[in-house]
């Protein structure tokens, strides 16, 4: 039997590396792991990413795969179709809740048996995963400020993140700022819990590397936020907000601070042509401009 | 190898597993990036043993690193079509470890992607067979495995 595996030994485990970076697809690279253990090693070393739906216990999950997966780059958690509610908050959002005080039972750290991602999860994330560069949290409701913040401590490589329908607040946010200084992309989508004063501090942490930022129905959100992003993300090509706090006045900030702009997509109720003027007077590299519901606008 | 522009006809000796002794000019033995370290202090009296490289595969990668400069170059991929085509499994199968121990320039890259075709899209049995290894789960870890990867991940099983 031995001499039977003369190939498979004298072939290095970079060589079998090599040949798994090439199998494009996911399902064909799983065959290969079957081979062998020594193959299976190889393919977990090779795994760079995870995608993680509704599925029980998030937090337990993730501690077991960053034993097995330690090259991650990619984590998807998406939570939108979870099965029951949350302890805590329900999920559906309604603004006049207290927060802080659901925050503080949901975010007890330690518990590895929530049916939802909690802060502990992103502890395990962040401890884990440290060569993490893209991360989305899409409608994990459950986790906090403060989860959000221990891991942008660790995953300082981070490049894209995505937080549609997290309910984290400034602090998070600003944490990234922080410590993510290679952040490219962002989207906040149904972050209500944010404010300007998140966004801001993000902007200046990180506007020299962001180029494509996402904003939409966050409420707290407003023309200050616009200005701050054009006073420090002269390298932003692309972006997307859909807001009725967001006036003129902060599109004509962009407009000025941010000439590389490429695509432009404006859900802005309260917009009307003077942005637009803008927009076309020093956005040059515009490529695609998509605008939605607009009923400022006239044919000028 | 720049700093001291050493006369082309200082050949480099290269001697296979097999006893073969070849010799090739700096400008090929330099794209050997396992061997580049001993070109350097070398002479024309010494020769660098290759012990994991057969007659034949050292043929096969000296036609390789010859051949691909003097194609043109839209004509390269079709050199290197033709030049897998001519492999038979086994050959493919030393030449991808012999070049993988020279760390050969460009042909790396042309063996993995090879390999890679053959074996996609192929059963975890026809795998083994390819490169020859023993199945070390026991039917309870294979499993266990097939079971995992349904699992947490895409939630898709192709088996």
């Amino acid at each position: 039997m031995r001499g039977h595996d003369r190939f498979n030994t004298s072939l290095p485990d970079d060589l079998i590396i090599e040949i798994f970076r090439r199998l494009d697809s996911k399902s064909k690279r799983d065959a290969c792991s079957l081979v062998c253990h020594r193959w299976l090693r190889l393919h977990r070393l090779t795994r760079s990413s995870l995608k993680i739906g509704a599925s029980g216990s998030p937090d337990r999950f993730l501690q077991i795969l960053s034993t097995r997966f330690p090259n991650v780059t990619d984590i998807y958690v998406d939570e939108r179709f979870a099965i029951s509610p949350p302890p805590c908050i329900g999920r559906k959002r309604s603004r006049d809740n207290s927060k802080v005080s659901s925050e503080e039972s949901c975010g007890s750290v330690g518990n590895v048996d929530s049916p939802y991602l909690s802060d502990a999860g992103l502890a395990v994330i962040g401890n884990g995963f440290p060569k993490l560069e893209k991360l989305n949290l899409i409608w994990c409701s459950n986790v906090t400020s403060d989860g959000l913040a221990s891991l942008a401590r660790k995953c300082t490589y981070l490049k894209s993140l995505d937080l549609q329908g997290c309910y984290v607040r400034d602090q998070g946010l600003a944490a990234v700022g922080q410590c993510c200084k290679q952040l490219e992309d962002l989207n906040l989508r149904f972050c209500e819990g944010l404010t300007d004063t998140g966004l801001i501090e993000l902007a200046v942490g990180v506007g020299k590397s962001l180029k494509s930022l996402g904003v939409a129905a966050c409420a707290k959100i407003t023309d200050s936020s616009m200005e701050a992003v054009g006073s420090h993300c002269g390298s932003l090509e692309n972006l997307s907000l859909d807001s009725e706090f967001i006036h003129n006045q902060g599109i004509l900030a962009v407009a000025g601070g941010c000439p590389h702009l490429k695509v432009i997509k404006l859900q802005c109720i309260n917009v009307n042509d003077d942005a637009l003027k803008a927009v076309g007077a020093n956005c040059l590299s515009l490529m695609s401009l998509a605008l939605y519901g607009f009923q400022r606008f006239t044919d000028k | 190898m720049a700093e001291k522009a050493s006369p082309s006809s200082n050949s480099i000796s290269l001697k296979t597993v097999d006893g073969k002794i070849f010799k090739v000019s700096p400008a090929i033995a330099n794209q050997m990036l396992t061997i580049q370290p001993l070109i350097k202090d070398s002479d024309s009296s010494t020769i660098i043993s290759l012990p994991d490289v057969a007659a034949f595969h050292l043929t096969k990668i000296i036609e390789y690193l010859e051949g691909k400069p003097a194609a043109a170059p839209s004509a390269v991929d079709a050199f290197e079509a033709q030049f897998v085509k001519d492999l038979s499994p086994e050959e493919l199968k030393g030449l991808l470890i012999a070049v993988g121990y020279l760390k050969v320039n460009g042909l790396v890259d042309l063996m993995a992607n090879t390999v890679a075709k053959l074996i996609e899209n192929k059963s975890v049995e026809y795998v083994r067979k390819f490169f020859g290894v023993v199945n070390d789960f026991t039917p309870a870890e294979e499993a266990k495995c097939r079971q995992e990867h349904a699992w947490a991940f895409d939630g898709v099983d192709e088996d």
